[in-house]
Order: C-alpha cells, then sequence, then structure tokens
C-alpha cells in the first residue's frame, strides 16, 4: 500500500521538468547517469539526505512528536524503553552512561531494557519521503523520480533530453551574445579613445613640421645672404652697448657678455636640433663651418669659445628637454598671445614663414639655455662683528642701480655703492650711509623719484620715510598695532606707499600727511605688499590666509580678485610686468600669475621654504629666490624647475657654537634688467651673483 | 561537544521560531559563544514579583543536554531559593532531577513556578525562608515586593 501511494504521488510531476535552467538540467542528466548505474548508492544517498527534511521545516506540534526529546532532530534508529518512550539509540545510550533513568519520566532504565522499533523506523522514513515531497521544487521532484526508477520508456527519455539540450543551448547563446556585446562596446571605447590621441598627436607633428620648413628656409636664406649676415651681425654687437642692455662695471664682465648676445638667432638651432632627430651630426659639422666663416674676418681665436658654447648649451636643452617639450607644445598650441618690444626686434628678420607660438619659444630658449649658473663676483661680509643677530631682512637697488641699501634684525639701515663693492678689493667694505633704527626692520622699499628717500617696516609697526642724505627720518606712520612686514613705494606716484601688518591691515600712506589715506581691513596678517608698475591704483597683498588679494584702491572694500592656489602663507609678491605677479609662499613653491585674464600661469619648485622669509626678486625674465638651504635659486618664468642655483658656504669665523645647517637665505634683489643680483643670507652674508653659462 | 552545539543551534531556532508564542520569556544567545546565553523572564502575577522583569544568566557546559546548564539570577530577588548576593538558584532539575528532556525554554518557565511556589525547607536566604517558616506572609511578601520595586523595575525620571 505505502509503496504503491509514493509511486502515485510522483507520477503527476515528469512534465514539470521543462522549464528548468540548463545548468541544473545538466546535473539532472548527470544524475540520471549516477542512478541508473548504481541504483543502490542512488538509493542510499536519498536515504541519508531524507531525515533532515521534516528538522528543517517544523510544521505544527504533531512534527514534535517525530523528534528525539535529547538531540531535538528527526529520530535516528528508534529505539523503545520499557517505560514505553522512543529515542535514537545514540542519544538514549549516551544518557544511560551517565544516569539509570529515562529522561521523559524519570523511571528506572538500564541499557539491557531498550528495544528496537522497526515499525517506526519504517514510519519516520515514510513521512520524511512524503514531506520532501510536499515541499521539494520541481528539479528535485525530477531528480527523486529519475532516482527511483521510474518507470518512462525510451521515447520519453528521448523527447526529455531533446528539450533539456535545447534549453541549454538557449541559454548558452543568449549568455554569449551578452558577453560579445560587452566586449564590443569596450572596443568602441577604446578605439574612440586611441583616435582622439592620434589626432592630437597628428596635429603636434604637423606643428612641428611646419616649424622645421620655417627654420630650414631661414637657414638657407642666412647660407644664401652670407655678406648681409655678417652686417647684420655686426649691428647687433652695436645694439647692446647703444641700449645698455648689459651695463656693468667690471670690464671682464662686460667681454664675456658681448659674445652671448651675438648668439641668441642661433639659440634656435639647438630648440631644431632636438626637433629634428635625423642628421644631427651633418647639421653640428655644417653650423660650425658657417660659423667659422662668418667669424673667420672678425675673430678667428672665438671660434673655440663659441663651439663649447654651443655644446654646453645642447647638453642644457637635453637636461631639461621635456619641461622645454611641454612648454613649446603648450605655446604651439595656443599661439603666443604677447611679444616685448625687444623680441619683436631682434626676432623681425626671422618674422617670415615663422608662427607666433613659435617665436615666443625661441625667445625663452634662447634666455633658458644662456645661462646655468651663478657666479660670485663680489662678497661683503657685514662689519658689525659684535652683534650675534646679522640677519638681512631686505636688501634694495636704489632707483639707477647706483646704491643699495641693506636692513635687517642689527637695527640699522646701510647704505652701499655698488661699484665700489664690486670694484675694491678691500675685505671690509664701508657703507656710505648708516642710520641707527630703534627696531627691527622688516623691509626697505626706495623712493621711485626722489633718489635720497626710502621707506622701511619694522617690527613695532612703525612705518619710516627716511632721508639718506641727511640721515634723518622725514616721517613716521604710527598706525599698525603690530609687527609690520612689508612697505612698498608707487612707481607712478611717488608720494604714495603701501604697507601690510600682522595687525590685519593693509595701509596707504601719503607723505605729505601723517595719518593713513586708505586702511584696509582684512581676516589675515599680512605678509607682503606691492604695487603694481603700472598703476598706482592697484596693489597685491599676500597673505597668511594662503592668497593673493589683489586690491584696486579706488575701491578697497573688496579686492578685484583673489589668487588661490598656495597651501601656506604668502610671503611675498612681486610684479615682472604690469600684467604678471610673482608670489613665494612656505609651501616651498613659487607661483606665477596673470592678473589682467586673473588666472594661475605656473608654479615652479626646486626650493626649499617652509617658515622663514627668504627672499623673492624678479626681472623681467628671471625669478631669484632663497631657499632654506642656505642657496639660492634662479627659476627662468617659462619653465617650472631652476635655471641655475648657488649655495652659501659657511664660514667658522665667529659661529662655532651655531648649527651650519640652519643658515637660509633671507634676502635677494635684481639688478635691473642685468643678470646680475644681490644676495644675503641669515648669517649676514651679502654676495653679488651674476647667471653665468 | 558536536551534539551539544548541534543541539543548541536547535533550540535556538525554535527560540527563533517561537518568539510570540511565550511572551513571559525572552531567551538571547551571544553572538559569538553558543554555550552564553541570557534570559529575561516576568515575574508571575498574583505574587510579590509581579510587575518586575529578572534577568537570568545561563553558562551551558559541553556535555549538555547530558548535563544541566549553570544558571543564576542578574537581577536583585528576595527569594527564599535564590541567593541574595550571588543569585545561585535551587531548583531540583537543575541539579539531580535534571533530564536531557529538559530545554532553556523550559527552564524559564520552571523558574517563573519557582518564583510562585517558594520552598522554604531549603533556603538559600535564611531571611526570606525564615519569614516563610515563621508563617509571617505579609512580612516576606513585603520584603519581597519592595526588592521588585527596587531591582526589577524600571526606573521613572
Amino acid at each position: 500500500m505505502g509503496d504503491s501511494s509514493v509511486a502515485g504521488a510522483l507520477v503527476p510531476s515528469v512534465p514539470k521538468p521543462e522549464p528548468a535552467p540548463s545548468g541544473d538540467t545538466s546535473a539532472a542528466a548527470a544524475a540520471t547517469t549516477a542512478a541508473l548505474a548504481m541504483p543502490e548508492e542512488a538509493g542510499m544517498r536519498a536515504a541519508s539526505a531524507s531525515p533532515q527534511g521534516p528538522a528543517e521545516e517544523g510544521e505544527g506540534p504533531a512534527d514534535r512528536d517525530l523528534l528525539c526529546p535529547i538531540c531535538m532532530a528527526v529520530i535516528k534508529d528508534a529505539f523503545l524503553t520499557a517505560c514505553g518512550h522512543s529515542f535514537c539509540y545514540m542519544c538514549i545510550v549516551t544518557h544511560l552512561s551517565n544516569k539509570s533513568d529515562c529522561p521523559c519520566c524519570g523511571h528506572y532504565l538500564t541499557k539491557a531494557q531498550l528495544y528496537p522499533n522497526f515499525l517506526l523506523d519504517k514510519v519516520l522514513k515514510k513521512i520524511s519521503a512524503q514531506q520532501i515531497a510536499k515541499t521539494a521544487s520541481p528539479i528535485d521532484q525530477f531528480r527523486c523520480a529519475l532516482q527511483q526508477g521510474n518507470e518512462m520508456g525510451v521515447k520519453e527519455l528521448d523527447s526529455l533530453m531533446t528539450l533539456i539540450a535545447e534549453k541549454k543551448r538557449q541559454m548558452e547563446q543568449q549568455e554569449s551574445e551578452t558577453n560579445m556585446q560587452i566586449l564590443l562596446v569596450f572596443l568602441h571605447c577604446l578605439r574612440k579613445q586611441k583616435l582622439e590621441e592620434l589626432n592630437e598627436i597628428q596635429t603636434d607633428l604637423q606643428y612641428i613640421k611646419e616649424d622645421i620648413s620655417s627654420v630650414e628656409r631661414h637657414r638657407a636664406e642666412l647660407y644664401r645672404t652670407k655678406e648681409r649676415y655678417s652686417m647684420k651681425l655686426r649691428m647687433l654687437l652695436d645694439e647692446p652697448t647703444a641700449q645698455k642692455m648689459w651695463p656693468s662695471p667690471i670690464d671682464k664682465a662686460s667681454c664675456r657678455f658681448l659674445p652671448n648676445s651675438r648668439t641668441p638667432l642661433s639659440g634656435s638651432c639647438p630648440g631644431t636640433l632636438q626637433n629634428k632627430k635625423l642628421d644631427l651630426k651633418a647639421q653640428v659639422s655644417h653650423q660650425g663651418f658657417q660659423r667659422r666663416d662668418a667669424l673667420t674676418s672678425s675673430d678667428p681665436p672665438n671660434s673655440p669659445i663659441q663651439s663649447g658654447n654651443v655644446i654646453a648649451r645642447k647638453r642644457r636643452v637635453q637636461a631639461q628637454f621635456n619641461e622645454l617639450q611641454e612648454y613649446y607644445l603648450q605655446r604651439r598650441r595656443t599661439g603666443a598671445q604677447a611679444r616685448r618690444q625687444e623680441e619683436r626686434d631682434i626676432v623681425a628678420m626671422n618674422r617670415e614663414g615663422y608662427h607666433a607660438g613659435l617665436q615666443d619659444f625661441q625667445s625663452v630658449l634662447t634666455t633658458f639655455t644662456r645661462y646655468s649658473r651663478l657666479r660670485v663676483i663680489a662678497e661683503l661680509r657685514h662689519g658689525d662683528l659684535f652683534h650675534s643677530a646679522n640677519i638681512v631682512s631686505s636688501i634694495e637697488f636704489d632707483r639707477d642701480d647706483e646704491l643699495f641699501a641693506t636692513a635687517g634684525v642689527s637695527k640699522r639701515i646701510k647704505v652701499f655703492e655698488f661699484s665700489t663693492v664690486v670694484n675694491e678689493p678691500s675685505d671690509v667694505h664701508c657703507p656710505v650711509v648708516e642710520m641707527a633704527t630703534r627696531s627691527k626692520l622688516s623691509c626697505l622699499s626706495w623712493n621711485k623719484y626722489s633718489k635720497n628717500i626710502i621707506a622701511s617696516s619694522d617690527y613695532e609697526g612703525i612705518v619710516t620715510v627716511w632721508d639718506v642724505q641727511t640721515r634723518q627720518s622725514v616721517m613716521e606712520y604710527e598706525e599698525h598695532e603690530k609687527r609690520a612686514w612689508s612697505v612698498d613705494f608707487s612707481r607712478t606716484d611717488s608720494s604714495m606707499l603701501v604697507s601690510g601688518s600682522d595687525d590685519c591691515k593693509v595701509k596707504v600712506w601719503c607723505t605729505n600727511q601723517e595719518a593713513s589715506v586708505i586702511n584696509i581691513d582684512m581676516k589675515a596678517n599680512i605678509c607682503s605688499v606691492k604695487y603694481n608698475p603700472g598703476s598706482s591704483f592697484y596693489v597685491a597683498v599676500g597673505s597668511a590666509d594662503h592668497h593673493i588679494h589683489y586690491f584696486d584702491l579706488r575701491n578697497p572694500s573688496s579686492p578685484v580678485h583673489i589668487f588661490g592656489g598656495h597651501k601656506k602663507a604668502v610671503s611675498y609678491v612681486k610684479f615682472l610686468s604690469n600684467n604678471e605677479l610673482a608670489s613665494a609662499s612656505t609651501d616651498s613653491t613659487l607661483r606665477l600669475w596673470d592678473v589682467k585674464d586673473n588666472c594661475p600661469v605656473r608654479t615652479f619648485r626646486g626650493h626649499k621654504n617652509e617658515k622663514n622669509f627668504v627672499g623673492l626678486s624678479v626681472n623681467n625674465e628671471y625669478i631669484a629666490c632663497g631657499s632654506e638651504t642656505n642657496e639660492v635659486f634662479v627659476y627662468h618664468k617659462a619653465i617650472s624647475k631652476p635655471a641655475a642655483s648657488h649655495r652659501f658656504v659657511s664660514s667658522d669665523l665667529d659661529d662655532a657654537d651655531d648649527d651650519p645647517g640652519s643658515y637660509f637665505i633671507s634676502a635677494v634683489c635684481w639688478k635691473s634688467d642685468s643678470p646680475t643680483m644681490l644676495t644675503a643670507n641669515s648669517q649676514g652674508t651679502i654676495k653679488v651673483l651674476v647667471l653665468a653659462p | 561537544m558536536q551534539a551539544s552545539r548541534a543541539r543548541l543551534f536547535k533550540e535556538y531556532k525554535e527560540v527563533q521560531r517561537e518568539k510570540s508564542a511565550d511572551p513571559d520569556i525572552q531567551l538571547i544567545c551571544d553572538d559569538s559563544n553558543i554555550f552564553k546565553w541570557t534570559a529575561l523572564i516576568k515575574g508571575p502575577s498574583e505574587t510579590p514579583y509581579e510587575g518586575g522583569v529578572f534577568q537570568l544568566a545561563f553558562a551551558i557546559p559541553e556535555q549538555y543536554p547530558l548535563l544541566p546548564p549553570q544558571v543564576r539570577f542578574l537581577t536583585k530577588i528576595f527569594h527564599p531559593n535564590v541567593h541574595f548576593k550571588t543569585g545561585e538558584i535551587c531548583l531540583d532539575i537543575l541539579k539531580n532531577a535534571w533530564s536531557p528532556a529538559w530545554t532553556l525554554q523550559s527552564v524559564c518557565r520552571a523558574i517563573i513556578a519557582l518564583m510562585a511556589h517558594p520552598e522554604p525547607d531549603s533556603p538559600l536566604n535564611c531571611d526570606s525562608g525564615n519569614l516563610l517558616r515563621s508563617g509571617d506572609i505579609r512580612g516576606y511578601q513585603s520584603m519581597a515586593r519592595m526588592y521588585t520595586r527596587l531591582a526589577a523595575m524600571p526606573k521613572k525620571g
């Protein structure tokens, strides 16, 4: 009866496997094979799986009667006690090894009074099978039907297997199509990206090709008109002298500079050689031959110098090739927008066929490769041997670059004559003028019109205007409540000066009145202030809030623009031109800004500056700054890495107790439109440095 | 070890399924140790423990269910069969009368029954036992109610 009822329950579920997924269908097929091959093993597997079913489901109190009171699972190997309770054999035997009672009623019980209950075993197996049949998924039912060896014809099996195989094929095809689709999308994106890169590279190559053609035509023209080239070269020789491009008191230095001025045209050759990889040696020979011919009539002994110079410049180009390449492509893509009058004059003969970007790059390349190091031409040691604190906070040239003034923690303003310092070999130079101050000084600024007027800012917040000739203070402004860090005379209005202080105020003064003309309240300490050289209304303010605030003094309530990008206090701001602003910060970077378009131009890295005022000075092409490594660094304004550097060597004369590594450069100042500059460090040593090849 | 763990897992599933069946008992298994349980039981009605919620701690041995679990009150209770300081419970099914057929749930029910029917003849709390043996029912109930209010009821404000 039981067997027949089980068979009856399974027969109607045979058609259900039809919608089964292919994965499980494959498993079912494998199970079929296993069942057919080893029916006993299949039967055992089914039996071992079944007891867990009812325990998992547990429906209603009726099922609890099927559970062993000790292990709470379906009874396995049911054994009956003398008092009539049923347990798993293993559970009751384990219990009786501890105690001699029935767990349910406590009646006395021993192992000898246990009896197998075969009927209960069979009933439990049947009930488990029924539970599985009731709750199993169609797949499980199908698998049980196959395992049970249900009466099924060969034709029916073939039909089922055909359905299963078709289902499997469809699902595999679907998955394959999906994978192909994903791969196709990826490949399309990749091709699009690579095409964009290819277009960009092709455009760059086109630029380079055009420039190579232009330079080639230019060189051919030069070769054809050798005589005219010689004449123009002679004109170039006269031009710097006439314009005083390189005024210098040292005759030797002047002689050394002149050959450099003759080579701006050849400056493009290294770039060309870099852009054109082939025929490098041939071009070198050709260039040498041409140069030798050109110079034969004037000065034959200079040929070796020129040759060495060209080699050195090529080495410099190679060393900074990546930087130059980046700058070249940048200028070429956007096109040069501004050219100075001097550049136009020099490049006039090359205008034919030249792109503006190429002209701009050529001038940068020429200037950049001209110098590679800083040479000391004079050294000035402070005469105050008795002062332990000799930091020079500020060093400035006057209007005509004839005098320079120094000031710092020594509470003295000293004015020296530049030519005397450079020309005379005495060990201790005497200042032309020396004025004692009440407090330590932080900044100096010469008046741009009156030659004898200089302003200073000090640690007590007092801004003082001095007359160098009478050695007296002309005016003292005492409104700042804390240390004043910076002061600057306007270039266009010589009676106006601006100062910044730790009291978070920027004040504008007039030499004709004692009270401040304009007061700007800001939220952070002011580290530096600077007038725009082309206007008496615009002032740049470097602040401890990491920003540069650019003010129009006609509306001082809010800045025209705020330049952000530095990560620490802005210690210096200087103008290279009316539109170019350089800033220094204790985040060890310099930044160049365009104050007309209000955008950042470039960031310069290489020096170290984390806490001190190390000095910042700019001229038309170069930016100089100090470093906390006791070195002076010079950057070309178009290249982010240093072009030259010089290390101050610490002397042990009076500093045996100090740590040599703690010295830093504290002030720098360019001589106007010249490669010469003044530098000073925290020991009080002052050096005159000049850019050299 | 394996048998006790399997048994405890089944009890855990039973507890999860029967959460709403027995509102007076709340069994909680430790997250990282299935041999550590706590329970919250309500004081039975018409007793001085009515209105109180008492916390029990279970330490289950490795031979469970062949050996009984160790149970004690974490909440202070004035009861003749519960040690006032340690919370130890004197209950026969937790000692020699233990049977593997008992479960943690049924142990909680037995403890609730013990609270309703104290046995002063085997006291762990002498003061409480003496009150009952001397027939001072009112005194015993008054003390029990006071401690229930102090220790087993959520404090107001």
